[in-house]
């Protein structure tokens, strides 16, 4: 593992990429030329110019400040959301590697239910029934992706469980969770992230998806599905409206997936080339 | 370099020429086969025996070029006129299988789960030869039978996973013999086995040299098993052949240290362990590469890699001790 | 005899999943927010509803008894196919779902053929050729593939085809033409997602020691990957297209949405929109019965594909 690997270009890129996109967010107030939500409807769909670089939307909005602005929420919902899913899968998947038996079961027994369920269809009917909103989404996303992190740490609470039980050390005894604590964090630490990394990216996606049915953001906030939404009445005359902040989207997601899939090589160092006899 | 007694390749010999096979790993390159010469001789079977890790498999899967993408052979094989280390693709699946069979180690996972176990054996056959479906039949009952089978259709009609160990040991012998190939390389075939199993694979592979071909490389660390069925020995110690020559003298009266070690660490001769390594005497690169175990090792051996000097007919031994004979 | 009880096992354990997620489906409609007594008596809102009246239809719903019986009720309905009248539309829920359904069908039929070519193919490609330009272009792709959301390549299509191009009808479906959008909505992700599994799973076989084992009899690179390697790979695979089939069975909503079919996500979506909880509950419950289904059909795929399956192995 002492060797330098030779990072890629494309990994270079995406994270060059990503670090644009986070900082474009976050500085958005001080970067957008205008304000996202001020109305000019004599300059409504105006074409691309020097004045408004990408053009305005249907009520005359600066497509590029909204832009700009538009990844906020959804990156912020995102983040809470996956941190969310991630203490409480690793909580459920602790418990039911440690203590196995019929805590196991009915654990593994719920998270089949949750597995059972397509995603899409929870969080449109739990977003659709809670009524739209932040509040419904962060449900949505967290009853949906909680099982992907609690399987991944169940099973490796139970190797090293398992460990124990082959190493004959008796089981684990008083200060197990600080054993636990201390062998688990750094084997799970990488396939956590690449897993908190994409689920990240999904989450984007999926709320993405919930505002342009409606049923997430709500209009007039400046956010990439939002505003791919309201640009189906216009895009036949503005394209613009619907490509730029689609873009955004499909580059924070493409840049996400591109060092989830670095992070995956390089923590998969097989030694798969002297095996012999 | 100190090589004597050089054996020439001759017919259906197999002579390996400066042979090393390197493997690219994410900790750099590591040697698994280093400066091996050596030559199969035809009428005989040669055994290569030596620890896990000794390079004896790698350097047989090199001889039918079978390694992971990442390995790197240099040197020569020549077989028939031909270098099969550079043979491009096209040719070397001409040989494998037809020239040179294989019997493969952990017969399990040698067989592909899914596929039935008859398919998987005359598909041996009619990938060299479309047509010969109705010769590769003959020989498969031919053959089932003759390794104990007594209803070929029926085993043959199972999977792998619903045979025991020994039945499947016996199947992939029996893949390696689909083609009546010239040469056979039998990779560990004792590996894991009970004593029981053992004495059966013995006498299978005893069955093999009598009846289909004599021309065969036995790869083990069973030394017992090579001692029954070897007319010559090669013994290999981290990637380098220490000693090789005749059974009768190699296993009889070593004269390397190391397989004199080999030799006293065998049950019959009270299971005495070769010293371990010497920690003053680890890393020094350049040397002899037993020299941090060898109970006879000098400042010399920690310096200078002793060549391969000869200690009598066809007998040749990696040690600065035999210099003067040669 | 195995296999009977082998698929009898797989039934036992999948009951649970679906009352679980009958539970789920039920909670869902009845904790929503908004009094379904006061949308039926009283819809745009702009009557006068009296007390009685209320009670009445209260009644009527069975919303006086507790939740659990209402629970049990509830599914002893549904057990029998009967999901009860829309609160808006009035229509029977069953017959709707029967008439939706066969869109629904087809849009996912359509996306799982797309998936096994494309998802599988560039799979196969990238593993055969391994860290060639095919595989390192086909990777770029794949992983541009994920990283889109259906419904802007959706929109991005209608620019390019049917704006653009005018080769397909936006909306309608006279054709198979019709599909062919939705269709690329549907499983513009999953190929990507599914490539990837295919070559990881396909080189993962090249690594076992039965295809060195092939390569030793004399098959050449293609037939060891064809005939050995990628029939032990199709197992993952399976599992995974089974799972994106169900999915869409549930969940092709955005594609019905943007393209105006009249599956059953459309359908879905309009029912939550306009809270109309008993269409909800029948729905979570459909997609629910779609996945225990759609687990039983690949469980007895893999009775085809797997012969330790057959032979009545443990598997795992």
């Amino acid at each position: 593992m002492k060797r330098k690997k030779k990072i890629k270009l494309g990994t270079w890129a995406a994270g060059v990429l990503l670090a644009a996109i986070l900082l474009m967010s976050l500085l958005a107030p001080v970067l957008a030329p205008y304000d996202p939500y001020q109305l000019d409807m004599r300059n409504a769909l105006a074409a691309p110019d020097s004045v408004h670089l990408l053009g305005t939307d249907a009520i005359g909005r600066d497509l590029l400040s909204r832009v700009m602005y538009g990844g906020r929420q959804s990156l912020l919902l995102a983040a809470a959301a996956t941190s969310l899913s991630m203490a409480l899968g690793c909580v459920i998947g602790i418990v039911a590697g440690y203590f196995g038996g019929k805590a196991d079961l009915v654990i593994t027994a719920v998270s089949n239910i949750f597995q059972g369920l397509p995603g899409m269809t929870m969080m449109i009917a739990i977003a659709g029934l809670m009524g739209p909103g932040v509040s419904s989404m962060l449900l949505a996303l967290v009853i949906t992706s909680w099982v992907s992190f609690s399987r991944l740490v169940r099973g490796e609470v139970m190797k090293i469980k398992q460990e124990y039980f082959v190493e004959g050390l008796k089981g684990l005894g008083a200060g197990d969770l600080r054993i636990m604590a201390v062998h688990i964090a750094p084997n799970l630490m990488g396939s956590i992230l690449i897993i908190f990394a994409t689920r990240i990216a999904s989450s984007v996606i999926s709320v993405a998806s919930l505002s342009f049915l409606g049923l997430g953001l709500q209009p007039p906030t400046p956010d990439w599905g939002v505003m791919i939404n309201d640009a189906r009445a216009h895009f036949r005359q503005a394209p613009m409206l619907a490509i730029a902040p689609g873009v955004m989207i499909v580059l924070l997601s493409l840049s996400v997936n591109v060092l989830a899939d670095a992070l995956r090589d390089k923590l998969d160092v097989r030694m798969d080339s002297v095996k012999e006899d | 370099m100190g090589q004597m007694g050089q054996e020439s390749g001759t017919g259906d010999d197999i002579a390996v020429r400066n042979m090393t096979v390197t493997f690219e790993t994410s900790h750099g390159p590591v040697s698994a086969v280093r400066d091996v010469n050596t030559t199969f001789r035809t009428g005989e079977v040669t055994g290569m025996i030596g620890e896990s890790g000794s390079g004896k498999s790698v350097l047989g899967m090199a001889m039918l070029q079978l390694l992971a993408s990442n390995a790197r052979i240099d040197g020569v094989c020549m077989y028939r006129g031909r270098n099969l280390t550079a043979l491009p693709a096209k040719e070397m699946e001409k040989i494998r299988g037809k020239e040179i069979g294989l019997i493969p180690q952990n017969p399990a996972e040698s067989l592909n789960p899914v596929m039935r176990i008859k398919k998987q054996l005359i598909e041996s056959v009619t990938v060299h030869d479309p047509k010969g479906e109705k010769r590769a039949e003959e020989r498969y009952s031919d053959l089932m039978k003759r390794m104990g089978f007594s209803d070929p259709e029926q085993t043959g009609s199972q999977y792998s996973f619903q045979l025991s160990g020994g039945m499947n040991q016996r199947v992939i012998s029996v893949l390696g013999m689909m083609n009546r190939p010239r040469w056979v390389i039998a990779d560990e075939p004792t590996k894991g086995l009970d004593a029981i199993l053992r004495r059966q694979v013995y006498q299978v592979l005893r069955e093999i040299t009598e009846q289909d071909t004599k021309n065969m490389i036995l790869i083990t660390h069973d030394v017992e098993l090579a001692r029954k069925l070897c007319r010559k020995i090669l013994v290999l110690y981290r990637g380098e052949i220490l000693e090789q020559g005749r059974t009768e003298d190699v296993l009889g009266h070593p004269k390397h240290p190391y397989t004199k070690g080999l030799m006293d660490s065998l049950p019959k001769n009270g299971m005495k362990p070769i010293p371990q390594p010497v920690k003053e005497r680890e890393g020094a690169a350049g040397g002899c590469i037993f020299y941090p175990r060898c109970p006879y090792g000098t400042g010399r051996c920690g310096t200078e890699h002793p060549g391969e000097f000869s200690a009598g007919d066809r007998w040749r031994v990696r040690c600065f001790l035999y210099e003067s004979e040669s | 005899m195995g296999i009977i009880k082998y698929i009898g096992k797989r039934l036992l354990t999948l009951i649970p999943v679906l009352l679980g997620i009958s539970i789920i489906a039920f909670l869902l409609g009845t904790s929503a927010p908004g009094d379904p007594v006061e949308a039926i008596l009283n819809p745009d809102g702009t009557q006068i509803v009296s007390p009685e009246e209320y009670e009445i239809v209260k009644e009527r719903l069975g919303l006086n008894d507790p939740v659990p019986v209402q629970y049990l009720k509830w599914l002893k309905n549904a057990l029998t196919g009967e999901f009860g009248q829309s609160f808006f539309t009035n229509k029977d829920i069953r017959e709707q779902m029967a008439y939706r359904l066969p869109y629904t069908i087809r849009l996912a039929l359509f996306g799982m053929a797309l998936t096994i070519v494309f998802g599988v193919g560039f799979g196969m490609l990238m593993a055969i050729f391994k860290d060639t330009w095919i595989d390192h272009a086909l990777r770029a792709v794949t992983t541009l593939m994920l990283s889109v959301p259906g419904f802007w390549i959706a929109i991005i299509m209608i620019l390019i085809f049917v704006e653009q191009l005018k080769w397909l009808p936006t909306s309608g479906l006279g054709s198979w033409k019709s599909y062919i959008m939705p269709g690329i909505t549907v499983c513009v992700s999953t190929i990507g997602v599914c490539a990837r599994l295919t070559r990881t799973s396909v080189l993962d076989e090249l690594g076992r020691q039965y295809v060195t084992v092939a390569s030793a009899k004399g098959l050449n690179a293609r037939l060891v990957t064809i005939r050995h390697a990628l029939p032990n790979a199709l197992i993952p695979i399976t599992t995974f297209l089974g799972n994106y089939f169900a999915g869409v069975l549930g969940g092709s909503t955005i594609a019905e949405v943007i393209f105006n079919i009249p599956g059953i996500g459309n359908y879905a979506i309009s029912a939550v929109q306009s809270r109309d909880y008993y269409v909800v509950q029948a729905y979570v419950l459909f997609t629910a019965l779609v996945y225990v289904v759609v687990t039983l059909a690949i469980d007895l795929l893999y009775l085809v594909i797997n012969p330790k399956i057959r032979a009545g192995e443990q598997v795992e």
